[in-house]
C-alpha cells in the first residue's frame, strides 16, 4: 500500500475527493438542468403526441409509409410521411413496424345495455339515460378496434335519440361520461314495424310534428300582429324616434337564430326538458340592458310536444339533426319514400336489418341512385329461394351507396370477428378501400360525425389503432388502441 | 305439376338486370328462343298456340284513328290569362312559362308502353288481331292499327301471344296487407306468383288492391266494398233481429216520406226521430238507399232463398257467396237480382233422404249463368298455397273458370266471371276488367287461350308496367320456353331454378 502524505491524510478535502465531489456536483447540476429543461419542454409541448409507424392508413387520403401522426391535445394536427416537423420534445410513440389506422366506429349498438324496448313515438327518450359507462366493460370493443360506439334506444316506432361515446377515457377519469360523450344526440332512431302499421306510425308522427310547427308559426304571427299594434299605439302616443323598432326586430331574429344554432354539445341541458331556459335568461338580460320598459312581454312559443321535438327539428332542418331508419325488407323503402315524399329531403341513414329472407337486392339500384348512407351486417346471403350467393355490401358500394358495416351482434365473438367478415366480403368482390371505409369513415358519416371521426385528418380525433401488420390480414393483431391521444388499451403479449 | 315445382322452387329475382348478372350464354339462348317464336308466328300467320276461338278477328272496337300524339307543349296551362295578369312583360312571361314546362317535363315525363302483334281479347268488345295497345301513364290510351307510337315508348312485341285484361280475384289472402297501401310487401314471392297466375287485382278484406310489384303507387282501387250480413237458418235470433231492423227502417222511410208530403201543407209538421239510426239500422238504411251492397254466405237452398227474399222485399243489392245449391233456386235468385260468387269445383253429394233437388256439381255455374245471374268465380282457397293436388288455390283462378266451362258455362262467360263481371260485382268495372280505352293498363299476356290447361302467363302488366316476365323470373322460366308448346321438357329442371345457369 502506498504511503499517503500527511497533508493528504489530515486534509479531508484531498485532491481525489475534490475531483469526485466536483464531478458529482457537476453531474447533479447537469441532471438538474436536464430535468429542468425537459420539464420546461414538456410544459411547452404538453399534449403533443407524435406517432411514428411503418405505415399510416389515413382512410380519407393517401397512405404514408413510413408515416407520422402528430396529435395535439387529443386532436390530430398533422399527418404525413417521415419528413414532417414536430416539436422535438413532444411525447414520442414509436410504433415500429406497426400499421396505424383510425379507430373503428360502431354506428348502432346496444352493447352492455339492458333489453328494454319501447314502442310508439318516443322522441323525448335519450339513450344517454340508459348508458352508465362504469357498468359496461368495454374491453371487447377495444380489443376488436372500436373506439367510438353509437348507442341506440331499442324498440319499435321511434324509440328515441342515439348517442355516441368513446370506448375508453383517459386514465385518471376512465368513466367520466362528459369526457367520453362524443355526441349526445347523434341521430333519431326510427324503427317502424314495416308490414304491421309501421308506415302509419311514421306518417302520423311526422304529421303531428308538422302540426306542432304550424302551431308555433301561428302563435308567432299572432304575437307579431299584437306587437305591431302595440308599437303603433306607442308611436302614436309618445312620438319617439323609431329606434326601439329596430332593436325589436333584431331581438327576434337573434332569438330564432340562437334556437337553431344551439350547439350539439349542449345536449345535456336540452335533454332535461327545459327547452326554453337557456334562451330566456339571455333574452331577459338583453332586454334588461337595453329597454326594459318598452318590451314588457316577449314571445312565448307554445310548448312543442317533446315526443315529437326531434321530428320538428328534422323538418325545420335544424343543423345536426338526422335519422337512422331501420328497414326490414325491400318494400319498406318504397313505403318509406311514400311517407317522406312530401318532406323536403330529411337527412337519414338506413339500417338494412338482416333476416332469413332479406330481399334488399331489389332496391340496390334505387339506393345507389340517391347515394344513400346504408348500414348493414357484413354478410353474404343467398338470394331468397335460391342458392345464389349475393354480396349485398359490394353491390351497394358499386351502386354508389356509402356503406357502413355493423357487427352481427353485440357479443365479444362477433365484435372480434368483424375483420374476418370483411375479408369474406373482400374475397367475394368488395374493394379493400370500401372494406376499411365501411368500418371507419362511413359509419362516422352515417352517425353525423364525419367531421370528427373516421379518418386521419387534421382536426379529427386522435383515435388510432396499432396493428402488427395490415389490418385486413388475419395474421396481424391489434397491439394498441389510442383514444384522443392516450393509449387506452394494450394487447397482452403472452 | 305443381308439387315438384314448388318444393324445389328457386326464385332468382324479379328483374334480372340489377340482380343477377346472367351469363351471355343465357341471353343468347333466350334470344334464340324468342326469335324462333317470332319467326314461327310470322310464317304460320296464326299466333302460336292459338285456338279456333282466338284466331277469328272481330272488328268490334272502334279503332281510334292513328293520330299524332298531342304535343305536350301546347297544354291548357300554356294559354295565359292575359287579361287578368298583365304586370309582367310579355317576354318575361314567356320565359317563365317555358322554364316551367321544361321542369314539368323533366319531373314527370309521360310513360308509354306499346304492346304489338298480339291477339287482343277485350272481353267486352270481342277479339282482334294485329292491333296495338298503347298505354300512357298506366291507362289504356289507344287501341288500333298502325298507331303512332311515341319514340320514348317501351315496346313489347307480343307476336304470337294473347292479351287478356288482368284477372280479378274476388277474394285473396296473403297478397295484400290491410290497408293495402300501407304495409303490402310489393316484392313478396306471393305477389309474383299471383302475377304469374294472371291476377292483377284482388280483394283483401273489404278493399280491392292491385299487384303493383315493385311500386307502392296506386295500390288501392276501392275501399269498403261490401257490408257482410248474417242471415242463416242456424241463427234464427239474428235472423229475426235483422228482419226487424229492416222493417223498422222501412217504417222510418215511410214516415219520412209522409213528413215531406205533410210539410208542403203544414209547416209545423214533426220530422220523424232519426237519432236511433246507427249500427245495424244504419247499415239497413244504406242498403235500402243502394249506397252499399250486402254479402251473404249461403250455400243451402233454403238459406239462399231466404236471403233472396230479404233482398227482394227490402230492395237492396246483394251478393251470395258460395251458392253451391244455387242451381236449385236459380230462378228465385235471378228474380231477386242477386249476384253470386261461386267455386265451380265445389261438389256436394246429393242427400238421398231429401225429397228436393240438392247437392252441387260442376254444372252449378252454368245453370246460374243460364238464369242470368251475374257470376264471379273464385278458387276454393283464396291464398297461394302449396297443398291441394289439382291446384285449388289462387294460382289456378283461370283453371277454376275452365272447370266451369267443363260444366257447361260458355267460354266467354267464364272469362267474364274472372274479369269484367268480377269487377262489376266489386264496383270497379270502370277501371279494370276489360281492355278499353281509358281503363287501367292491366293485362295478362299468355302463350295460349286463357282457360287452356297448358297456358302460362308470359308477361303480366299492371298500371302500364311490366311486373312479371316469365323469362326473367325463374319460377316457370324453364317450362315451354318462348311459349313453344312442343318444346321438349328441360333435362335439368333443378339447376335452372338454383340459379346455376345465371
Amino acid at each position: 500500500m502506498k504511503h499517503t502524505p500527511y497533508n493528504a491524510r489530515c486534509n479531508p478535502m484531498s485532491e481525489f475527493r475534490m475531483t469526485q465531489l466536483i464531478k458529482y456536483t457537476l453531474m447533479a447540476a447537469l441532471a438538474l438542468a436536464l430535468v429542468a429543461t425537459t420539464a420546461v419542454a414538456e410544459d411547452v409541448h404538453k399534449g403533443f403526441v407524435v406517432v411514428k409507424a411503418r405505415r399510416v392508413i389515413t382512410v380519407s387520403g393517401a397512405e404514408f409509409s413510413p408515416g407520422i401522426v402528430v396529435i395535439e391535445n387529443g386532436k390530430i394536427s398533422l399527418v404525413g410521411g417521415s419528413k414532417i416537423e414536430y416539436p422535438p420534445t413532444a411525447k414520442m410513440i414509436d410504433a415500429g413496424r406497426a400499421t396505424v389506422m383510425p379507430g373503428f366506429v360502431h354506428p348502432r349498438t346496444r352493447f352492455g345495455l339492458a333489453d328494454y324496448r319501447r314502442s310508439g313515438v318516443n322522441g323525448d327518450q335519450h339513450v344517454t339515460d340508459e348508458v352508465y359507462l362504469s357498468e359496461i366493460d368495454f374491453e371487447p370493443m377495444l380489443e376488436s378496434g372500436y373506439t367510438t360506439v353509437c348507442y341506440i334506444p331499442a324498440g319499435d316506432g321511434i324509440p328515441g335519440v342515439a348517442a355516441a361515446y368513446k370506448t375508453a377515457g383517459p386514465k385518471d377519469s376512465p368513466d367520466d361520461e362528459e369526457d367520453r360523450l362524443v355526441e349526445g344526440s347523434s341521430y333519431l332512431a326510427v324503427s317502424p314495424k314495416w308490414g304491421s302499421k309501421g308506415k302509419k306510425t311514421l306518417r302520423d308522427a311526422l304529421k303531428k310534428a308538422e302540426d306542432e310547427i304550424e302551431k308555433v308559426k301561428k302563435a308567432r304571427e299572432e304575437w307579431d300582429k299584437k306587437q305591431e299594434e302595440n308599437k303603433k299605439k306607442a308611436e302614436a302616443e309618445k312620438k319617439k324616434n323609431d329606434k326601439p323598432k329596430d332593436e325589436d326586430g333584431d331581438g327576434n331574429g337573434e332569438d330564432k337564430a340562437r334556437r337553431h344554432r344551439r350547439s350539439d354539445h349542449t345536449f345535456r341541458v336540452q335533454k332535461d326538458g327545459d327547452e326554453e331556459p337557456p334562451d330566456k335568461p339571455k333574452n331577459g338580460d338583453k332586454n334588461g340592458e337595453k329597454k326594459e320598459a318598452d318590451k314588457p312581454e316577449e314571445f312565448k312559443p307554445p310548448k312543442i310536444d317533446p315526443k315529437h321535438q326531434p321530428l320538428v327539428d328534422l323538418i325545420e332542418k335544424k343543423e345536426g339533426s338526422r335519422m337512422m331508419i331501420r328497414l326490414t325488407r325491400a318494400s319498406a323503402l318504397l313505403h318509406l319514400d311514400d311517407v317522406l315524399e312530401q318532406y323536403d329531403e330529411l337527412p337519414y341513414a338506413l339500417y338494412l336489418a338482416s333476416s332469413f329472407r332479406s330481399d334488399y337486392h331489389h332496391i340496390v339500384e334505387q339506393l345507389g341512385e340517391r347515394e344513400a348512407m346504408v348500414a348493414i351486417r357484413p354478410e353474404i346471403r343467398n338470394l331468397p329461394n335460391t342458392t345464389f350467393r349475393y354480396n349485398l355490401t359490394d353491390r351497394l358500394d358499386r351502386a354508389g351507396c356509402t356503406v357502413s358495416t355493423v357487427p352481427f351482434a353485440d357479443t365479444r365473438v362477433e365484435l372480434m370477428r368483424v375483420r374476418e367478415r370483411m375479408l369474406d366480403l373482400m374475397r367475394a368482390g368488395l374493394s379493400r378501400k370500401t372494406a376499411i371505409k365501411s368500418l371507419t369513415l362511413n359509419p362516422a358519416e352515417a352517425i353525423g360525425l364525419g367531421e370528427r371521426l373516421g379518418s386521419l385528418e387534421k382536426g379529427k380525433d386522435g383515435d388510432l389503432l396499432f396493428f402488427s401488420g395490415d389490418p385486413l390480414d388475419l395474421n396481424s393483431q391489434l397491439e394498441r388502441v389510442m383514444i384522443l391521444g392516450n393509449i387506452v388499451w394494450t394487447a397482452d403479449k403472452d | 305439376m305443381t308439387m315438384p315445382l314448388f318444393k324445389s322452387q328457386r326464385r332468382v329475382c324479379g328483374c334480372d338486370s340489377d340482380v343477377v348478372s346472367r351469363r351471355l350464354l343465357g341471353h343468347a339462348s333466350r334470344f334464340a328462343a324468342w326469335m324462333m317464336a317470332m319467326l314461327l308466328g310470322v310464317l304460320v300467320g296464326v299466333p302460336v298456340g292459338s285456338n279456333a276461338a282466338s284466331a277469328q278477328v272481330i272488328e268490334s272496337i272502334d279503332a281510334p284513328d292513328p293520330k299524332p300524339e298531342p304535343k305536350p307543349e301546347e297544354g291548357d296551362d300554356a294559354e295565359p290569362d292575359d287579361s287578368k295578369k298583365s304586370d309582367k312583360t310579355e317576354a318575361g312571361k314567356k320565359e317563365d312559362e317555358s322554364a316551367d314546362e321544361e321542369e314539368d317535363e323533366e319531373e314527370d315525363a309521360d310513360r308509354y308502353l306499346a304492346i304489338t302483334g298480339a291477339v287482343i281479347h277485350t272481353v267486352t268488345a270481342g277479339d282482334s288481331f294485329g292491333k296495338t295497345i298503347l298505354t300512357k301513364n298506366g291507362k289504356i290510351d289507344q287501341i288500333g292499327y298502325d298507331l303512332d307510337i311515341p319514340e320514348e315508348a317501351e315496346r313489347l312485341d307480343a307476336t304470337g301471344f294473347h292479351v287478356y285484361p288482368g284477372l280479378v280475384a274476388v277474394g285473396s289472402r296473403g297478397l295484400l296487407a290491410s290497408p293495402p297501401e300501407d304495409d303490402t310487401n310489393v316484392y313478396a314471392l306471393n305477389m309474383t306468383l299471383a302475377l304469374a297466375a294472371g291476377v292483377t287485382t284482388a280483394v283483401n278484406g273489404n278493399s280491392v288492391g292491385k299487384m303493383t310489384y315493385g311500386s307502392v303507387d296506386d295500390i288501392i282501387v276501392r275501399r269498403e266494398l261490401f257490408t257482410s250480413l248474417k242471415y242463416s237458418s242456424r241463427q234464427p235470433t239474428a235472423r229475426r233481429k235483422l228482419r226487424e231492423a229492416f222493417e223498422k227502417v222501412r217504417q222510418y222511410q215511410r214516415d219520412l216520406e209522409a213528413y215531406e208530403e205533410e210539410k208542403k201543407t203544414d209547416e209545423d209538421a214533426e220530422e220523424p226521430d232519426n237519432k236511433w239510426i246507427s249500427g245495424q239500422y244504419k247499415t239497413c238504411l244504406q242498403l235500402m238507399k243502394h249506397e252499399v251492397t250486402a254479402t251473404f254466405d249461403a250455400n243451402d237452398d233454403y238459406d239462399i232463398v231466404a236471403c233472396c227474399q230479404l233482398a227482394e222485399r227490402y230492395n237492396f243489392k246483394a251478393v251470395i257467396k258460395g251458392a253451391t245449391e244455387g242451381w236449385t233456386v236459380a230462378s228465385q235468385m235471378a228474380r231477386a237480382g242477386v249476384s253470386a260468387i261461386v267455386t265451380p269445383r265445389t261438389t256436394v253429394a246429393r242427400d238421398s233422404r231429401s225429397n228436393r233437388p240438392n247437392g252441387s256439381s260442376i254444372e252449378n255455374a252454368a245453370i246460374l249463368h243460364r238464369h242470368g245471374i251475374p257470376l264471379a268465380i273464385v278458387p276454393r282457397t283464396t291464398s297461394i298455397t302449396l297443398w291441394g293436388v289439382a291446384g285449388t288455390d289462387l294460382l289456378h283462378l283461370a283453371m277454376e273458370a275452365a272447370f266451369a266451362v267443363r260444366g257447361g258455362l260458355p267460354q266467354d262467360a267464364a272469362i267474364r266471371a274472372i274479369t269484367i263481371d268480377a269487377a262489376r260485382l266489386l264496383g270497379i268495372d270502370h277501371r279494370v276488367g276489360s281492355i278499353e280505352v281509358g281503363k287501367d293498363a292491366d293485362f295478362v299476356i299468355t302463350d295460349g287461350d286463357l282457360l287452356h290447361y297448358m297456358t302460362l302467363a308470359r308477361w303480366t302488366i299492371v298500371n302500364g308496367r311490366i311486373v312479371y316476365d316469365k323469362d326473367a323470373d325463374s319460377l316457370f322460366e324453364h317450362i315451354r320456353k318462348g311459349g313453344d308448346r312442343d318444346a321438349p321438357p328441360p333435362d335439368d329442371y333443378w339447376p335452372h331454378r338454383l340459379g346455376a345457369g345465371q
